[in-house]
């Protein structure tokens, strides 16, 4: 496994590196050469402090809550109860995907007249 | 993970296939992939294989790219490598929807490989899976909590996820982690602090924003910025000493930008005219030199304070000889008490300038020079034009042009005037001129093409185009390749009107690969903003990429193209007979419409022995251009399908390509009503009920009097009035939603009040006329009467109009009435005689010629005689 981790076109063996690749002497009217660098390969620059413990575990928190308001949107929309029939009728009047019909019908609760209003808004 | 894995030796190539490939050193690792693949035992390699095939895409062989990645991946599924790598090569062809699903594949195979999340956010960000990039970019956070990239990508997620709280929190974080001295300058900590300023203010925290500022200026490389933010906040939070403070010293850098004096007057909130004209000359006093602030305080002035400034102005101006100045002036041209002002302020200095020389008789100054006469009489010819009285203003140009006959202004306004008045040929004849004055002037060479053009004379124009496009191809493609824009949607109107409904068509495609390619150009950007910093502009960038379909560029091209589709929806073109059809030339005779026929296959031959000869022209160079490629080793992208006129006016199903030109309009630019009437007229005959609904409501909450929607509301109640067999939901949806904007009338009742509230605008009685007729045929003579009212009252009496309601009285929208038509012409030809919509047909070309000849011939003389 390790040996393989080496193969793929994973950076992190240059990663060790330090410093960054030397910058080469810019000109002004080097656009061109300039424009070409864009696409360049560039070392990843890294944070030499080792105190982001706080930082991540604000991240963290913040997360979790967001996933969980987020599942728990989801379960009540999952909770409607719709009709095929009502999603096909959507997905041939408006021309839209099955997923957005769906979403529409569930947000309003299953109520075909209105979700239908809601989308020509 | 690979089943075949190598032996340290040929694991030391690939790690150097892999090295070369990140340096663009193409050439050499094809060279490792073969020293690996020779060797009989790794000759079917898959990650080899792969490789080599992502190499050789970059070298522009994509066949064999496709070929050896697929290979590669067959020989080993279990490879994170070689699903990557596919993506990669789909990435590369744009297939970016594909290109996720492959990088999901090598995650599964590899959750935490970085190289691959970081590509997968790329992707991401690019098609705006907003919600997706969040959740990759924090898992490269969370892998290397070390690096700025991971930080950084994560904070601009939540910013553009609006979410400013979490966005600043993070950048805070990472701020801190930047231990960059204070006073010490240091360009990528300068981007650093401004785009945490940004997304501050974005989130309406103007007091944190002006305090973060101020903390951190000394740090900030970008000083005008910094005073910019300060004066906008402090204006914001109503400190209006300090913020005039700021802006004072802002305009002391830079007397010439408008919105720093909007700025000030906020700021310092006189309350009289005489207050608010002194901040002007207070700021005066220190720049004498500036001119804006001698322009601005016009906006505001009226009466004796006006008159005195404007004379001023105009004097200095007309004596100076500056040719801008009607442009300069033209926004005053709302006000009608500073047009009259202007119009007797002028007309005295003409008169006087004439008999005396001076401004005024008696004002004792000096002579003025000759030319001053000149100006006065060049501003003269434009003021009567946009008072639109183009006889007068053809007056003063024409007297202006004798004095002076090698002034190019001259030709140019002249020029204008026929185009205002309705005379194409003409205006594109004087343009002409204009530009034969100074052939090396690329304005005046693109401005008279463009005049080309609206003339019809797509040939003509592109010649002229081509005395500033590269030797060796013709204009029109260098132009494209140029992404010349202006240009392929004038032309792309020019054939519409030629009824060369292909060639148009491809104008419009073309215009719509530009802002594919714009789009698909900001690729790049997203690695090398977050890595040199740039994140101001880097967010930017993202902002109007996704607004870019919104650019009138877009709009026009989108435009034409869905007016051409409905109109091949409406009369497929079937054989060979259609440009007569569409000529509108309903009287031809047989045997007239023999001749044209025959004269049009024969012009068809011709062009397409022409279009071979071209297409050859074309590979030869593309073979050329090639090879020089492979030389270079440079990155390209796959070659696009050609666009053939014939073909595109063949089209199958010509409403679903109107939609696809739609979408982007629908999303964007929803506060035009145009995008909702060309959805209406899309849905309409697709038989969309409640797309056709989703269209009027859209418009009629922009603009409920438009006469475009009045037309399209008659027609879609009485179509649905008309169908008795609709499905029971959307029947009810109808129902319900109609009743807001019809009330409890029917739709005869409608159409009557609408004539009556506009009765005093040509465009409303239009299109109330145009329903009266639809609705009851028997009514005919009764709507024509009333879409043929040409009295003085009607507000909007003009050229344009006048020629659409002759437009409708042709396209039968009133049944047959040719002598109604013919009456009406007459009548509008006497009110706009120099428009030729209105002349009859064949005495336009000896009259288009006679004034030139003779013009050219006296200015001729006059120049011999200077």
């Amino acid at each position: 496994m390790a040996a393989e981790g080496d193969v793929d076109l994973d950076l992190e063996a240059e990663e060790n590196c330090t410093g960054k690749p030397a910058e080469k002497p810019r000109k002004h009217d080097s656009g061109a050469a300039d424009l070409e660098r864009v696409t360049d390969y560039a070392e990843e620059k890294e944070i030499s402090s080792s105190d982001l413990e706080t930082a991540m575990s604000v991240i963290g928190d913040r997360r979790s809550r967001e996933q969980k308001a987020k599942q728990e949107r989801e379960k009540e929309l999952a909770k409607v109860t719709i009709k095929k029939e009502d999603v096909e009728l959507i997905m041939g009047e408006m021309e839209i995907p099955r997923n957005l019909a769906e979403r529409s019908l569930r947000e309003h609760m299953g109520n075909v007249v209105e979700a239908l209003i809601a989308l020509t808004n | 993970m690979p089943s075949n894995p190598l032996p340290a030796k040929e694991s030391n190539l690939f790690k150097r296939i892999l090295k070369c490939y990140e340096q663009k050193q193409y050439k050499n690792s094809l060279k490792f992939c073969k020293m690996i693949l020779s060797n009989p035992k790794f000759s079917e390699h898959g990650e080899t294989l792969a490789m080599k095939g992502l190499t050789l895409n970059c070298l522009g062989k994509k066949e064999e790219a496709y070929e050896y990645v697929r290979k590669g991946l067959r020989n080993d599924l279990k490879s994170h490598v070689c699903w990557h790598v596919y993506g990669l090569l789909q990435r590369s062809d744009k297939k970016y929807d594909e290109a996720i699903k492959c990088y999901r594949n090598a995650l599964k195979l590899d959750k935490e490989n970085l190289q691959i999340l970081r590509d997968l956010s790329l992707l991401q960000i690019q098609m705006r899976d907003l919600e997706g990039y969040r959740e990759t970019r924090y898992q490269l956070l969370q892998l290397r909590p070390t690096q700025r990239a991971s930080w950084i990508g994560y904070a601009i997620a939540y910013h553009l996820l609006k979410d400013y709280d979490m966005a600043l929190r993070l950048l805070e974080e990472f701020r801190k982690t930047q231990q960059v001295p204070p006073n010490k300058m240091d360009y990528e900590y300068s981007e650093l602090l401004l785009y945490q300023n940004e997304v501050m203010r974005e989130a309406q925290l103007f007091q944190e924003s002006l305090e973060h500022i101020e903390t951190y200026e000394k740090q900030i490389c970008d000083q005008l910025t910094v005073e910019e933010i300060k004066g906008e906040m402090l204006l914001k939070l109503g400190k209006l000493e300090e913020a005039a403070a700021v802006y004072r010293f802002l305009i002391d850098r830079n007397t010439e930008k408008w919105s720093y004096y909007a700025a000030l007057e906020k700021a310092l909130q006189p309350c009289t005219m005489e207050k608010r004209l002194q901040i002007y000359e207070e700021v005066g006093s220190r720049h004498p030199k500036a001119l804006s602030l001698k322009r601005l305080p016009l906006n505001f002035l009226t009466g004796e304070t006006l008159r005195d400034k404007l004379d001023r102005f105009l004097r200095t101006n007309f004596s100076k000889g500056c040719p801008p100045l009607f442009t300069t002036l033209k926004s005053l041209y709302k006000n009608p008490e500073k047009v009259s002002v202007m119009h007797e302020l002028i007309l005295g200095y003409e008169a006087s300038l004439r008999t005396c020389g001076l401004f005024t008789p008696n004002d004792g100054g000096e002579k003025e020079p000759p030319t001053t006469l000149l100006w006065v009489q060049y501003f003269l010819a434009q003021h009567f034009d946009k008072l639109d009285k183009k006889d007068v203003a053809l007056e003063y140009i024409d007297s202006a042009i004798e004095s002076t006959p090698t002034l190019i202004e001259l030709y140019y306004v002249k020029a204008k005037i026929y185009k205002h008045a309705g005379n194409l040929q003409q205006a594109a004849r004087w343009m002409e001129e204009a530009q034969s004055l100074d052939t090396a002037d690329r304005f005046i060479n693109s401005k008279c093409a463009k005049y080309m053009l609206r003339a019809g004379m797509v040939k003509e124009a592109e010649e002229m185009c081509s005395k500033f496009t590269r030797e060796g191809t013709s204009a029109m493609e260098n132009l494209n390749e140029m992404q010349c824009m202006w240009f392929q949607s004038e032309c792309a109107d020019a054939y519409r009107k030629l009824g060369k409904f292909g060639d148009s068509l491809k104008k419009c495609h073309e215009i719509e690969r530009h802002f594919v390619e714009i789009t698909d150009d900001q690729f790049d950007f997203h690695t090398y903003c977050m890595r040199k910093m740039t994140l101001r502009a880097y967010v930017a960038l993202l902002k109007l990429e996704d607004v870019l379909r919104k650019h009138s560029f877009y709009f026009r091209a989108a435009r034409c193209a869905i007016e051409i589709y409905l109109k091949l929806h409406d009369s497929p073109l079937t054989s060979e007979t259609y440009p007569v059809l569409w000529a509108c030339t309903e009287n031809l005779s047989a045997k007239e419409l023999k001749k044209v026929l025959s004269k049009r296959r024969r012009a068809q031959k011709k062009a397409k022995l022409e279009e071979e000869r071209r297409h050859a022209e074309k590979e030869r160079q593309q073979k050329n251009q090639k090879k020089r490629r492979d030389e270079d080793e440079e990155e390209v992208g796959g070659p696009k399908e050609e666009l053939l006129p014939e073909k595109l006016e063949k089209v199958e199903n010509p409403l679903e390509e109107a939609i696809k030109f739609l979408t982007p309009l629908k999303n964007l630019v929803s506060d035009c009503i145009d995008t909702h009437l060309l959805a209406f007229e899309i849905y309409f005959r697709k038989g969309k009920f409640l797309l056709m609904l989703q269209s009027v409501k859209r418009a009629f909450a922009l603009q409920a009097d438009h006469p475009w929607l009045h037309e399209c509301l008659i027609r879609f109640s009485k179509v649905v009035s008309d169908h008795s067999n609709l499905n029971e939901v959307v029947c009810k949806v109808l129902c319900l939603e109609m009743r807001k904007i019809f009330g409890s009338k029917n739709y005869e009742t409608f159409n009557n009040d609408f004539l009556k509230n506009k009765s005093n605008s040509i465009e409303h009685l239009l299109s109330g006329a145009k329903m009266m007729y639809f609705l009851d045929n028997s009514r005919q003579e009764k709507a024509i009467a009333i879409a043929t009212q040409l009295d003085e009252r009607l507000e909007d009496r003009n050229v344009e109009t006048c020629t659409k309601v002759l437009e409708a009285l042709l396209d039968r929208s009133f049944g047959s009435c040719i002598p109604q038509a013919e009456g009406y012409r007459k009548a509008c030809h006497r009110l706009f005689p120099l428009a030729t919509a209105f002349t009859p047909a064949v005495s336009e070309d000896d009259k288009a010629f006679a004034p030139r000849n003779h013009n050219s011939i006296g200015r001729d003389l006059l120049t011999n005689e200077m």
